[in-house]
């Protein structure tokens, strides 16, 4: 696997590049919730057929502004998805992705449910045990 | 009276066609001019649920992410665990490992084609699929203890050593299946009423599947050889003999003959497993209560259904940090579903739909 | 065209209907099962010396310590026990055990929360 840490406004750029020489194939994008250093972490996960190697490129944004410029133009839906799933479970926004509405949480209206302040044992117990015990 | 000239409806999550899914669809006449993916019906939480369990409770738990192939998400995650705690896994607990993930993938496949034929209305295979399926969870149950959810991979080898008989069983089994096969050919690959169903139906062309991340079988049925257990090979596919289906048709009956014969391939597979099994040990155990060191995996395999992935990330306590899935009917029921339905007949839905193969782990 | 195909179908029907039946009357008929297959739990309680381990490993949160006498033993919740068997496995006195029996149903939901004595031996 081929690590590279790079900075947040060279992301669309850089995978450009990588796309370019022969990274096609979008294999996952992997966000990572850090509350002490007040980050995020985003990991795109590259596969090239040609090559047969992973690349894997990391980028940090900040936990109380996240906004990162969406990379649509370079896979299209696939990329679309990826990015919908990590705007609702981490509430990250993507610029330039038209279609961020709910995959999975169609009347969700608290906080992103997978950051890890998000307390989900208070919440199952309020809305399944009538806040017994919250 | 109105005059309308598109007409949008809902098909799923309830629906005999459907699998805990479902599709808002826009119609024009008797064709589709767009088409929305509606999953999250069966969305359990699993990345989330992981960062509160260890490594070794998290094997319980993951093989439930895909009903019909537990075994797959098994040894994708213990693959990456593996990495992390820089476990060896000793040979023979690499080939039964990998002689289970192939029977899980007949045993997925055998699903598919049952559900596949409830979509054409091939009712006969429907039942004989399924029959063939209960001889390999018959092979779970001796050696695993369970039939749908094995729970037997570990981190470090496997849970316990095949029992006393099982060479002798799984051959009665392998045996019985490829005379099943011939059987399921005649009345399913060769039969025209499939043929002229599938055919031509559900047009994937190549550098779209790339574009949208399309993997497993339908990447194969485009023309494109690609498969992780060649391409990037984990456990010991290195030393293996077998081929890569490959089909050019780009449509559903390409798709459908991949499968097929990924069933055959796999059994030459486990034919080879059998003869070269090495005696020995079958796992490197760790403690249940384990903290792994720190650091970070991406492990890939190729399930039944695509690639299955696992990006795990530890900060050397006993649970994960963060655990990933990534799953491939996220990106075929998604982008691909969508892409493909755009511009087919309404008749040509569930087709389209099966010959996808979708599980629940497109919601995780 | 689809002659061929109809014809097919209809010719293995035939040659079902003179076989014998793979399915059997199940109350009536019952296959053994496997000899390492998970099913309920048995639990001695001599031999259990209350050391908890069972109720930490579990994945599913099913089992919980009470109180007997002074002493804890495990109560299981059948309701959420996945029938994973780690709790077996990491027992180091083989108080714990998973039997064979997979009929668990039952119309009264008490009945799944297994206080350590209702456990068979």
């Amino acid at each position: 696997m081929i690590k590279r840490k790079i900075e947040k406004n060279k992301l669309v750029e850089v995978l450009k590049k990588a796309k370019q020489q022969g990274f096609e194939h979008l294999s996952c994008l992997s966000v990572v919730d850090w509350p002490e250093k007040k980050k995020f972490e985003l990991n795109y996960l590259i596969w090239s057929y040609k090559k047969k190697k992973l690349l894997s490129i990391k980028t940090f944004i900040e936990r109380d502004k996240p906004q990162i410029k969406s990379v649509v133009e370079l896979w299209g839906a696939n990329a679309e998805a990826h990015e919908r799933e990590a705007h609702e479970l981490f509430g990250i926004d993507f610029e330039g992705n038209k279609n961020l509405t709910p995959l999975f949480l169609k009347d969700w209206k608290g906080k992103p449910p997978f950051r890890k302040d998000f307390d989900w044992r208070k919440f199952v117990n309020k809305k399944y045990f009538g806040d017994k015990n919250a | 009276m109105h005059e309308t000239k598109t007409y949008r409806f809902p098909i799923g999550p309830a629906h005999p066609a459907m699998a805990n899914f479902g599709i808002d669809i826009e119609i024009e006449g008797e064709k589709v001019i767009n088409a929305k993916s509606d999953p999250g019906y069966l969305h359990r939480g699993f990345e989330k649920l992981m960062e509160y369990r260890t490594y070794l409770q998290n094997t319980i738990l993951v093989g439930r992410v895909c009903v019909f192939e537990p075994f797959s998400y098994e040894l994708a995650y213990n693959i990456a665990v593996d990495k992390i705690a820089g476990l060896d896994v000793p040979e023979r607990g690499s080939y039964i490992r990998v002689m289970m993930s192939e029977l899980m993938r007949i045993s997925s496949h055998l699903v598919w084609m049952s559900k596949m034929c409830r979509a054409t209305g091939l009712d006969t295979v429907l039942k004989l699929a399924i029959t063939y399926r209960d001889y390999i969870l018959e092979l779970f149950e001796e050696s695993t203890g369970g039939r749908v959810y094995p729970v037997y991979i570990r981190p470090g080898g496997v849970r316990w050593d095949l029992p006393d008989r099982f060479n002798e069983h799984l051959e009665k089994a392998l045996k019985k299946l490829e005379d099943g096969l011939l059987k399921i050919d005649g009345l399913m690959f060769k039969n025209d009423i499939f043929i002229s169903r599938t055919r031509n139906v559900g047009i994937l062309k190549k550098n779209t599947a790339i574009k949208l991340g399309a993997t497993g079988p339908v990447l194969k049925a485009c023309g494109f050889k690609y498969d992780i257990r060649k391409d990037n090979p984990y456990e010991v596919y290195k030393e293996l003999d077998f081929d890569v289906p490959v089909y050019n048709g780009c449509d559903s009956y390409s798709r459908s003959l991949v499968r097929r014969n990924e069933i055959e391939e796999s059994i030459k597979i486990i034919r080879q497993l059998v003869k070269n099994m090495p005696s020995g040990n079958h796992i490197n155990k760790i403690s249940p209560f384990a903290s792994l060191p720190q650091g970070e995996v991406y492990s890939r395999i190729e399930g039944a259904r695509g690639e299955i992935g696992f990006h795990i990330i530890s900060t050397g306590s006993d649970m994960p940090y963060r655990v990933k899935i990534r799953s491939p009917s996220f990106t075929h029921f998604i982008p691909v579903l969508e892409d493909i339905l755009t511009g087919s007949q309404i008749a040509d839905v569930p087709v389209i739909y099966w010959s996808l193969d979708p599980c629940a782990d497109m919601d995780r | 065209m689809f002659l061929t195909g109809v014809l097919k179908g209809i010719q293995v029907t035939i040659e079902n209907l003179f076989k014998r039946a793979l399915t059997i009357r199940y109350p009536h008929q019952k296959i053994e099962a496997a000899e390492r297959f998970r099913g309920e739990h048995s639990f001695d309680i001599s031999k259990c010396k209350s050391c908890g381990l069972c109720e930490r490993i579990c994945p599913s949160r099913a089992i919980e310590m009470i109180e007997i006498k002074g002493k804890k033993y495990p109560k299981i919740d059948m309701g959420k026990c996945s029938f994973c068997g780690l709790c077996t496995e990491i027992c180091p006195f083989g108080a714990l055990k998973l039997t064979k029996n997979f009929s668990l149903a039952s119309g009264n939901k008490k009945d799944f929360i297994k206080k350590p004595r209702k456990l068979k031996k």
